[in-house]
């Protein structure tokens, strides 16, 4: 609706950056592509919470328990012989309805009771995910997921199941872009800046962060469907409240004001997952302060980077430009 | 005609009367004004008109309709729409932005009409940012459209406001003191603009502190004080009113000293 | 019966600690308009420098405790200003956000040090039970609610009676007008959240004995500290306590009559509801937002 400058830009990176996703699998061994597909499954639920923080300006703790329970859906559908399409809608769904039961108290106080519920939410999750044995397989999760497979073809490789995740993450994106480019965006953008105000002018504000907050629970399940897929074993380890709050920080060091945000934080931090790894317990230290100085430095996450850059460039000019003036 | 009237409203904080069997009738086309000292309870009036505080007793018609059961969110779309004490703009959207928000209640294509870009919803929103470039131009902030609204000037905000509420095409505007906080000449501008749109056979119910604003703009005031309605009439009658001389001055005579 | 009773105490006991907590949560509220996602972790410092200094390094427990309130003092004033003080003037979120970063860090921390551990730390009276009434009692449990309501009454004290408890009363009503008044508001909100550092560290030193001493107890019982906070209305100090024992009452029952395992599935439960019944909390008296 509002046209915005630096299109061109933009739209040339946009396509490079898919011509260069859609070259990627050829160039690199097996393991990097899973890794870049990793990347992309990450980057669906990132954008959810993107989405919903960036735009509402609560936040969401529990991320990794509603991606767990779309991977778990996932797992235990498509074991029962479910085709893909349907337990991987099932997982967004089922993840939605669990974000219903969350977000319906809490959606309507304070940011802050939002937060703490997800978090609750998520170490509950945890306990159940561990101890549903029956469901869920325990501590060790459950293997021998079958690969996803849309009618006859069935993508068990790295190469088409990158594809497959792919093709979804750009939809998804798309469909957000989309999203953020209508009245409903809008809407959602004028309840972040000021309730009172965007109430006045006829938004249900508690009803359009609900819904906001179902939109990123239910890509969060469908996300943890791909990733129940993708090594097609789960286990509750991948679905902590660390993990959650590693969602966080993608969302918030990508930027949550930008769309790309999700996807820039997601990739990042699977890029550098490898290294952070190796630093084991080190590693959540290392993203704990990386979230402390980006939110007293950099606010607005590394999408504004270049703008940050800028002002720093400017203000620097002026102050060798101008000697002993002002 | 009237077409906003409350109903002996009443609303007490604790033990504090705020207001008390409020009664009175905004009639359309018209510019009314609520004066009163500090405290009075005036914007206590517009919050349970607006279902922003509730009433403890009493009721408000709009249009003849009871408002009894509607909450906050309803009213734009009844057309009664509202601005605020505080500057309350949308920070970081654009001018055009903000007062695009405005036209949502109004909205012909729906909350995901913006989503699959056909022809027609092309058109629409087209018009709909025409229309909105339109307010700001009437308001007088067009140059400023890609400005953020919170790098505006806060007199240039609070007309942003005017032309937000604008967009929604209101039947009555509620202004909660347009002018406060407003230098001489930005008043004076707020005022024109007012007496610009009320012109086009928009109602008007305008709060407001300042009495020379008040004097030449309306056509009807009602006086709060303490919560009670203490006197209502023309700006004539209301300017030479003993109780409302009092109410201001503490004082008889002053004011009749002063001419 | 004697049964019930013993679960009775040991849930007020419990409970009182989540009161601390719950009352450093409030404090931060009322004064600094700050919800804080580390505080719980004040609870993991108490408790961790306490057993340092009693277990470790065998000093006496007056002495461990004095040493655990001024260290969790000093820590808190270092937080504020290194992590919070930076944010005053940014939108809400970014503290949030920080406030989450700066827990990340902290528990991690306390994980690098102490390994995933539980470490035991001796009860104040030994081990032997006292026999109160024909009833048989655990004096520990005793000792942390005789503790916790003194330092609540202490607490209260202090706000009322001392200068500087006066003053932090005068930032969280209106802090334009304490700064007018000649308040440092920054230094009370300083003092403010070493204070309810201090608390929270009190009530881990405090629960320590009762149950295992881990990295990341902070977690749960912070969670648990919130829900109390949020019981009488978030900043509101009577409800606070109360929401404590309450808790710590239902937590005991939960876990021994329903189900020891998913205790914390529970309290997620009652989270929720507490949010969604009266999110200003069942004791909130109506404070309005001037528009």
């Amino acid at each position: 609706m509002v046209a915005s400058y630096r299109f061109s830009w933009k739209g040339f990176a946009i396509v490079l950056v898919c011509l260069v996703l859609a070259a990627l699998p050829w160039a690199l061994n097996p393991f990097r592509v899973r890794v870049f597909t990793l990347g992309g499954i990450y980057a669906i639920a990132t954008t959810g919470l993107t989405l919903f923080m960036g735009f509402t300006g609560q936040i969401s703790i529990g991320q990794a328990a509603f991606f767990g329970i779309g991977a778990y859906t996932s797992a235990i559908l498509s074991k029962a012989g479910v085709p893909f399409i349907l337990s991987f809608l099932a997982s967004g769904l089922v993840a939605a309805f669990c974000g219903l039961i969350v977000g319906f108290p809490c959606l309507r106080a304070r940011t802050f009771y939002l937060a703490m519920a997800t978090l609750a939410f998520g170490l509950a999750m945890t306990l159940i995910f561990k101890n549903w044995t029956g469901l869920t397989g325990g501590v060790s999760g459950m293997g021998g997921i079958p690969a996803a497979g849309i009618g006859p073809f069935s993508f068990d490789g790295f190469v088409s199941y990158y594809y497959l995740v792919w093709i979804i993450t750009a939809t998804v994106l798309f469909l957000a872009y989309r999203l953020t480019r209508s009245y409903f965006g809008l809407a959602l953008r004028a309840i972040g800046e000021n309730e009172t105000a965007a109430e006045s002018l006829s938004v249900k504000s508690y009803l359009f962060r609900l819904i906001s907050f179902l939109i990123c629970s239910f890509l969060a399940g469908i996300a943890g469907s791909l990733f129940a897929h993708l090594d097609r074993v789960v286990a509750p380890e991948n679905f902590t409240s660390e993990e959650s709050i590693i969602f966080l920080s993608m969302a918030v060091i990508g930027g949550l004001k930008s769309i790309y945000g999700g996807l820039i934080g997601a990739m990042i931090f699977t890029l550098i997952g490898e290294q952070l790894r190796s630093l084991e317990r080190a590693q959540v230290i290392v993203v704990g302060g990386l979230l402390i100085f980006l939110v007293i430095f950099l606010p607005r996450g590394l999408v504004s980077f270049p703008e940050k850059m800028e002002k720093l460039i400017s203000k620097l000019k002026r102050k060798t430009s101008l000697p002993g003036s002002l | 005609m009237a077409i906003l009237e409350t109903e002996n409203i009443s609303k007490s904080f604790g033990g504090v009367v705020a207001l008390k069997n409020v009664t009175l009738a905004v009639e359309e086309n018209k510019v009314t004004a609520l004066i009163g000292p500090n405290g009075a309870g005036k914007t206590t009036l517009f919050n349970v008109i607006t279902k922003m505080d509730l009433a403890d007793s009493g009721r408000v018609l709009f249009d003849g309709r009871d408002l009894t059961h509607l909450k906050v969110y309803d009213f734009a779309r009844l057309g009664v729409l509202r601005t605020f004490q505080r500057s309350m703009p949308f920070g970081e959207m654009t001018l055009l932005e903000n007062v695009l928000c405005g036209g949502i209640p109004v909205s012909t294509i729906g909350w995901f009409g913006g989503f699959f870009r056909t022809r027609r919803t092309k058109t629409i929103l087209e018009k709909d940012r025409q229309k909105a470039l339109g307010l700001l131009q009437k308001v007088g902030l067009y140059e400023k459209q890609d400005w953020l609204a919170q790098n505006i000037a806060y007199g240039e905000q609070r007309r942003l406001e005017v032309a937000r509420a604008l967009a929604c095409n209101p039947k009555i505007l509620l202004l909660d003191e347009p002018v406060a906080g407003m230098n001489p000449e930005e008043s004076l501008e707020m005022a024109q603009l007012i007496k610009h749109i009320s012109e086009g056979g928009l109602t008007i119910f305008v709060i407001e502190h300042n009495l020379d604003v008040v004097m030449n703009l309306c056509d009807m005031i009602y006086v709060l004080n303490h919560g009670e309605i203490i006197a209502q009439g023309e700006p004539d009658e209301i300017q030479s009113n003993e109780k409302v001389i009092e109410a201001y001055l503490g004082r008889k005579g002053i004011w009749r000293a002063t001419g | 019966m004697e049964t019930v009773i013993q679960q009775i105490i040991f849930g007020i006991s419990v409970g009182a600690t989540y009161s601390l907590v719950a009352l450093g949560f409030s404090m931060q509220f009322r004064a600094m308009n700050l919800l804080n996602f580390a505080h719980g972790e004040s609870f993991t410092m108490g408790a961790f420098i306490g057993l340092l200094c009693h277990v470790f390094l065998k000093l006496p427990l007056l002495l461990s405790w004095l040493i655990t309130m001024g260290a969790c003092g000093v820590i808190g004033v270092v937080i504020e200003f290194v992590a919070i003080r930076p944010l005053y003037k940014a939108p809400p979120l970014n503290l949030f956000i920080c406030s989450i970063g700066l827990a990340m860090v902290l528990r991690q921390m306390w994980n690098i040090l102490t390994g995933a551990v539980a470490y035991k730390f001796p009860p104040t009276f030994g081990e032997a039970p006292v026999n109160v009434g024909g009833i048989s009692v655990v004096p520990e449990q005793l000792w942390v609610i005789g503790m916790a309501v003194l330092l609540m009454f202490g607490f209260e004290q202090f706000l009322k009676k001392t200068r500087m408890g006066k003053a932090m009363r005068a930032v969280a009503q209106d802090p334009y007008t304490a700064s007018l008044m000649g308040i440092s508001v920054l230094r009370m909100k300083s003092m403010v959240y070493a204070v309810s550092t201090m608390l929270g560290g009190a009530a881990g030193i405090l629960f320590a004995p009762l149950a295992y001493v881990t990295f990341d107890m902070g977690l749960w019982n912070g969670i648990k500290g919130f829900i109390c906070a949020i019981f009488g209305g978030i900043g509101s100090i009577p409800g606070a306590i109360l929401g404590g024992f309450l808790l710590g009452l239902i937590e005991q029952f939960n876990s021994s009559y329903i189900s020891s395992l998913y205790k914390d599935v529970i309290s997620f439960l009652i989270l929720i509801i507490v949010i969604a019944v009266r999110p200003k909390g069942l004791m909130f008296r109506s404070r309005r937002e001037k528009v």
